[in-house]
């Protein structure tokens, strides 16, 4: 009783703030928690025009079905691998890049770097893709280059292992840019006593990186990192299906792109449901746990 | 008080997006008593022109070589003719061309069909059948014995055409294209005449001849690739590049079976799990190792390929001889057509490029149960079923398509030999290549009348080989659609993969027999079982 009391003497002396995060909260109950009652199609054999009350139930067969067929394994296996791989070289490249350009006391050269950085950001993913395959195959730009070191021309695209590499460093190229801004607008508001206090001490411009620059934008970092764990598994089917062929299914195909097969090519809906709800809830478990490492060890967290 | 109301809209609100939201389950009775319900509205008359002039909308495939010239496909002439003719304005609704299953998945997601839909019979997973249960297109039958005269009369003639325009349960869930006479064999081997000329040797017959001649050739031009596979026409997913077989079978009809599934007298067999389709692979991973076809060719697209040929690298294509005709036309370049390829000399070819009769599917129109003048729709289509209909739809219109010559149609030059316009254009401006109606096949087709030779070469193949191997078109019940796809969901990466790595050399071939019971183990025999029954039935309509 005395809750509802205090949030309605709340709500009174903070009325216009409320009045403002309406719009805010109505987006999140409309679009993020109402659909999530879709998801009840994923214990269904679902049927659009049966609707949700008028499809079979059939309990966790579609799950079941799921850790039966023979590309779960593989599935489960290169989703998380391209996800480490897409943090562990994807997560800390812009923040060098951030620390490289703070360093560039040249202002028009420094704003040419930047902006040249994100113009990838700004490309279309169809775009890319088209780049991407033209550059790699046998006759292309990367492959000429190669010969001229003595490198057999192959296209990137027709090997298993290839795949992985290619796909981290183009994603790489594409958002290095776009994310060092970030960093950078959290490097611009450290204190620059900071780095005078450090230069009286006699450090030298790499030592005040090390400790002033880095250990300042240490709280953005861990925030954008375990938002980053929060995405591991749910990787985007784009351009993972502009890019594959049978030929390098093994280590292409991830979770979102089979349930892109299964739901919009197959119209399995219950099916497909039922994997992007494993993946989902996957997901959240490692965010948790994430989040409570991070706590314990850095005393910084989400929530 | 204010509070109270205040909960009572948001609540309101809630309940009014999820009844949106699951409010599908009261569609269904809806659907159901149109279904039944027209043969109580049967009473109405349609005769053309129509004294008030109706609307219907039409959600159908676009074509890239139309959108050079027009924005929807009321820019046709043939649509501008049919408004005068039947008062009747078609609205066109178009995907986006490549998109199509995705987009038309998505329009039935969203529950909100336009009056005609093209190909939905074949894009809804389950069919035809499946669509009018669930309430998405309707039973036709009543409205085509009223309003379809023409229609039904071809179907009263001919039965291979009856069968194939109702279901096993006798329900007709669209109208199809109907072809007047067989068609004639398009896709087969072309080559490069002097390619052919420098190696000195015949044009090729049995498959050791192709070897040689391919051989020859990577040895006179060693940066070419002698052989290539054109998939232009295949269903997505379907071509060489998938699936590592022509669309059509050429060169693995010579091990006596087609492509996918195929009927062998009555039995349905699967070709990439038979014994044969181990020679198959054999010959294909040679041919790659040796480069006589395209080391990149699960990455390489249309037009990455098209380029090949077009840059003057490739000896041979096995493909549309329309295609190759423009494709070594484009670069000046004379070719020849090779029969199907066989493994002795004499030996009888029983699979090549088909039309069922009734057919293309894809190009079928359904009506749904959203139409509110199912009647206009279904007489506006038969009407391309009419003699003068068919002439309309198939030659353009008299004077400026086509000119009567001792009674027979024959194309204008507007048509065939346009100087602003390409033939593929020309095929939907002046006439309306891709659309149900009484089908003259390759015999309006500009394309191939405008070369003699063209023509020749079709019916050379024809006469060469049957398509008696060929698979008719059967349908299967929900739960059998059901069944099939998700088995063969999961069945087709790996028979891809293990092909596409058989003729790569990535995997070797003793291990063709584990993967043929990789594939049994998947459950290949019970799809093909379903297939099975199906053909039975189909025999028994």
């Amino acid at each position: 009783m005395s809750i509802l009391k205090n949030l309605k003497r709340d709500i009174i002396k903070n009325k216009y703030i409320y009045l403002m995060a309406i719009p805010v909260a109505a987006f999140y109950i409309c679009f993020c928690y109402l659909p999530m009652g879709g998801l009840v199609i994923a214990f269904q054999d679902y049927a659009p025009a049966k609707g949700i009350l008028g499809s079979e139930w059939v309990g966790f067969q579609n799950f079941i079905n799921f850790f039966h067929d023979y590309q779960f394994t593989r599935l489960l296996r290169n989703t998380i691998f391209l996800s480490l791989k897409l943090i562990v070289f994807g997560f800390p490249a812009p923040i060098l890049l951030a620390l490289l350009i703070n360093e560039i006391r040249w202002k028009t050269y420094r704003k040419t770097v930047q902006t040249l950085s994100y113009l990838p950001h700004f490309i279309s993913l169809v775009v890319v893709c088209g780049l991407i395959s033209d550059f790699t195959s046998s006759t292309g730009l990367v492959n000429q280059l190669l010969s001229y070191i003595g490198v057999e021309p192959k296209t990137f695209l027709m090997q298993p292992k290839m795949f992985q590499p290619l796909f981290v460093t183009t994603d790489i190229w594409q958002t290095i840019g776009w994310g060092s801004i970030v960093y950078l607008s959290a490097i611009s508001s450290i204190d620059p006593g900071l780095y005078e206090a450090a230069t009286i001490d006699g450090a030298g411009r790499f030592r005040q990186i090390l400790s002033v620059t880095i250990p300042s934008l240490m709280s953005t970092i861990i925030v954008l990192f375990i938002m980053r764990i929060g995405n591991i598994m749910s990787l985007g089917y784009e351009k993972v299906i502009l890019l594959y062929n049978p030929t390098i299914m093994e280590r292409a195909d991830i979770i979102s792109s089979f349930t892109y097969r299964r739901g919009l090519l197959d119209m399995d809906y219950g099916f497909s449901t039922a994997v992007g709800m494993f993946n989902s809830v996957i997901n959240f478990a490692i965010l948790w746990i994430a989040n409570r490492l991070c706590k314990k060890f850095t005393g910084e967290s989400l929530w | 008080m204010k509070m109270k109301r205040a909960i009572l809209s948001v609540i309101l609100c809630i309940i009014l997006i999820y009844s949106t939201a699951c409010g599908n389950s009261g569609k269904t009775d809806t659907a159901g008593q149109t279904t039944t319900g027209d043969t109580a509205s049967a009473a109405k008359e349609v005769s053309f022109p129509l004294k008030e002039s109706a609307t219907l909308t039409m959600w159908c495939g676009f074509n890239v070589n139309a959108s050079k010239v027009m924005s929807d496909f009321s820019g046709s002439h043939v649509f501008q003719e049919m408004e005068k003719i039947t008062n009747t304005k078609i609205k066109f609704i178009h995907p986006a061309i490549g998109q199509e299953v995705e987009q038309f998945n998505l329009m039935i997601a969203s529950n909100e069909y336009p009056d005609m839909v093209m190909g939905g019979i074949s894009f809804y997973a389950g069919g035809g059948d499946k669509a009018v249960a669930d309430g998405i297109f309707i039973k036709l039958n009543d409205l085509i014995a009223k309003y379809a005269p023409n229609y039904s009369k071809l179907l009263a003639n001919n039965p291979d055409a009856a069968r194939q325009c109702s279901s096993d349960n006798s329900i007709m869930s669209a109208i199809l294209p109907i072809m007047r006479q067989d068609n004639l064999c398009w896709h087969g081997p072309s080559i490069r005449a002097d390619w052919l000329k420098e190696t000195g040797l015949d044009t090729p017959v049995t498959i050791s001849d192709w070897e040689e001649m391919l051989t020859a050739m990577k040895k006179n031009h060693p940066d070419s690739t002698p052989l290539i596979f054109n998939f232009a026409g295949a269903p997505v997913g379907e071509g060489f590049k998938n699936r590592g077989e022509d669309h059509w079978g050429v060169f693995l009809s010579a091990y006596g079976m087609g492509p996918s599934l195929y009927n062998d007298n009555g039995t349905v067999k699967l070709g990439a799990i038979q014994p044969g389709y181990k020679d198959y692979l054999e010959l294909i991973n040679r041919w790659y190792k040796n480069g006589l076809i395209d080391a990149d060719f699960p990455a390489r697209d249309e037009e990455g390929l098209n380029a090949i040929i077009t840059s003057g690298k490739a000896g041979a294509m096995v493909g549309s001889v329309d295609i190759a005709s423009n494709l070594f036309g484009s670069q000046k370049i004379d070719y020849v057509t090779a029969p199907y390829p066989v493994l002795k000399e004499g030996d009888k070819i029983n699979y090549r490029a088909f039309d069922a009769v009734a057919s293309p599917i894809a190009n079928s129109v359904s009506i749904s149960t959203q139409c509110k003048n199912p009647e206009i729709a279904v007489a506006w289509l038969d009407y391309a079923f009419s003699e003068k209909g068919s002439l309309l739809y198939n030659f353009g219109l008299e004077g400026e398509g086509y000119t009567l010559q001792e009674g027979k149609p024959v194309f204008t030059d507007t048509v065939l030999n346009n100087p602003d316009i390409s033939t593929e254009t020309a095929l939907f401006l002046y006439k309306m290549q891709s659309f149900p109606q009484l089908r003259y096949g390759a015999y309006a087709n500009p394309g191939t009348l405008r070369k003699p030779a063209v023509m020749e070469q079709k019916i050379a193949w024809t006469e060469q080989c049957t398509a008696d191997l060929a698979m008719p078109p059967v349908t299967l019940t929900a739960d059998e659609a059901k069944a099939y796809s998700s088995i063969m969901s999961t069945a087709n990466v790996y028979r891809n993969e293990m092909v596409l790595k058989f003729i790569m050399g990535a995997e070797s071939l003793d291990k063709f027999d584990s993967y043929v019971k990789q594939m049994d183990k998947m459950g290949i025999n019970d799809a093909i079982k379903i297939y099975q029954d199906a053909l039975g039935r189909y025999l028994k309509r």
